[in-house]
């Protein structure tokens, strides 16, 4: 077991003991299970896996979509500092596809390398919810 | 007499209109402050770890720190001043103001040029009247809830003239919630970030472990990308202690009117009593007056 420390600006959204823990990081994605050895990683956006127990099925994991952050694993204790993250809840398909279609034409329509960059990262956020959004329906 | 007593009447009356005004603002003000200061709260926590965190990675033996960390001498210093929209929040703006203006003072005294960039319209009002300063730019708090791009937009402004030299040294003014009743006006270093004492004794005892940690992509990478992070939550965290303050001190300063108002209301009120009293005292003086004189005749 670890402990889990989920923290954005908005307070402290986990603080429990955890099995194992899936994260997106620009590396790669990875796991951490109790016993870690201390690591410093930059979180990407992606979604973070959790599972509280040996016995939970994948299907059963909670699952939080992550825009970004750094995560820090020390005396067995993981803080993950998001700089944004969302429920999946509160992610709805058919509407994520439409604000996908929209960053793309946005990108399409973008001249300078600022804006092509704020479409790229608008793209790559709703890639992220879109698969969230997927995942939820084929689980329930 | 009478037109003394309508006079008077008119003016309880007008008092109590005020009254409830100024009750009413005081209820708004203080539901506001409790949502505020719950935001100025939540989110102390992340600025916390994010400072421990880098007070953790600057003493990793061989580590270049990011030039945001480094100090050098100071020629231009920004000031970002935080103030609110609206007025008729007690002595809130007025505090910001003179500590502001001590601020200046003190860097013409050494020679520092200052450039302001003021958020809130009462601030942006006050700088553009200084004088002897570089009022950079102005932005409103909009809504009592500040939102992260006035942020983004500032830092990513700011962070680049620092980084071109342009300016030494950044500040920012703003008022520190500490409770309902008491908000203090300070001055802070945002950039660059000085690791204070404080940090660096948690380290001494928990740097150890950190020393042998992995670092993905690397440590380098790791600070840079918390670095600029740490200065929002920062900035971020002064907003919003500064709007929970905005709030109690409206409430405490509308509570006071209120209480004024009540005070006025009574001291009117006994004067009508005794307006109307002796208006009626002299006219029974009168009808007795009269009804004597009918009585000798």
């Amino acid at each position: 077991m670890i402990r889990l420390k989920l923290i954005t600006l908005n307070g402290i959204k986990i603080d429990r003991d955890v099995y194992e823990v899936m994260i997106p990081t620009t590396d790669g994605e990875i796991a951490v299970y109790g016993g870690h050895a201390p690591l410093v990683s930059v979180l990407a956006n992606g979604i973070i896996h959790i599972r509280d127990n040996k016995n939970i099925k994948d299907s059963g994991r909670e699952t939080i979509a992550a825009y970004g952050g750094t995560l820090k694993v020390l005396n067995n204790e993981l803080i993950i500092l998001a700089d944004e993250i969302e429920d999946p809840e509160h992610v709805k398909e058919e509407e994520v596809e439409k604000a996908l279609k929209r960053a793309h034409e946005l990108k399409k329509a973008a001249k300078d390398k600022v804006s092509i960059d704020k479409a790229q990262s608008l793209i790559d956020r709703h890639t992220v919810r879109l698969k969230i959004a997927g995942m939820k329906r084929r689980h329930h | 007499m009478s037109a003394g007593v309508t006079s008077l009447k008119r003016r309880i009356g007008s008092v109590k209109n005020t009254r409830q005004i100024t009750k009413a603002m005081e209820l708004v003000a203080a539901s506001k402050m409790r949502r505020a200061q719950e935001f100025a709260i939540n989110s102390r926590p992340f600025k916390d770890e994010a400072r421990l965190l880098i007070g953790q990675l600057s003493s990793v033996s061989d580590v270049k720190l990011d030039s945001l960390f480094k100090t050098r001498p100071i020629k231009t210093e920004l000031l970002i001043v935080i103030s609110s929209d609206r007025g008729l929040a007690g002595a809130y703006n007025a505090n910001v103001f003179k500590s502001l203006v001590g601020v200046v003072q003190e860097n013409k005294s050494k020679k520092v040029s200052t450039k302001i960039v003021t958020i809130g319209r009462q601030a942006g009002q006050f700088v553009a009247k200084l004088g002897g300063v570089d009022h950079a730019s102005a932005h409103l708090m909009l809504g009592d809830h500040p939102s992260t791009d006035t942020v983004v937009t500032i830092l990513e402004e700011t962070i680049k003239k620092y980084l071109g030299d342009e300016i030494d040294s950044v500040k920012v003014v703003y008022t520190q919630f500490v409770s309902s009743i008491r908000q203090d006006v300070v001055a802070n270093t945002l950039i660059p970030y000085v690791i204070d004492p404080d940090d660096k004794k948690t380290e001494a005892k928990e740097m150890s472990p950190l020393e042998v940690a992995i670092f993905e992509p690397s440590v380098e990478a790791i600070i840079k990308s918390t670095a600029e992070r740490l200065i929002e939550a920062q900035l971020w965290q002064a907003l919003l202690e500064s709007v929970a303050s905005e709030h109690s001190m409206r409430m405490m300063a509308m509570k006071n009117a209120s209480d004024n108002a009540a005070d006025i209301i009574d001291d009117l009120t006994l004067e009508l009593n005794t307006a109307r009293q002796a208006a009626i005292t002299q006219e029974m003086a009168e009808i007795i007056g009269g009804a004597e004189a009918a009585v000798k005749v």
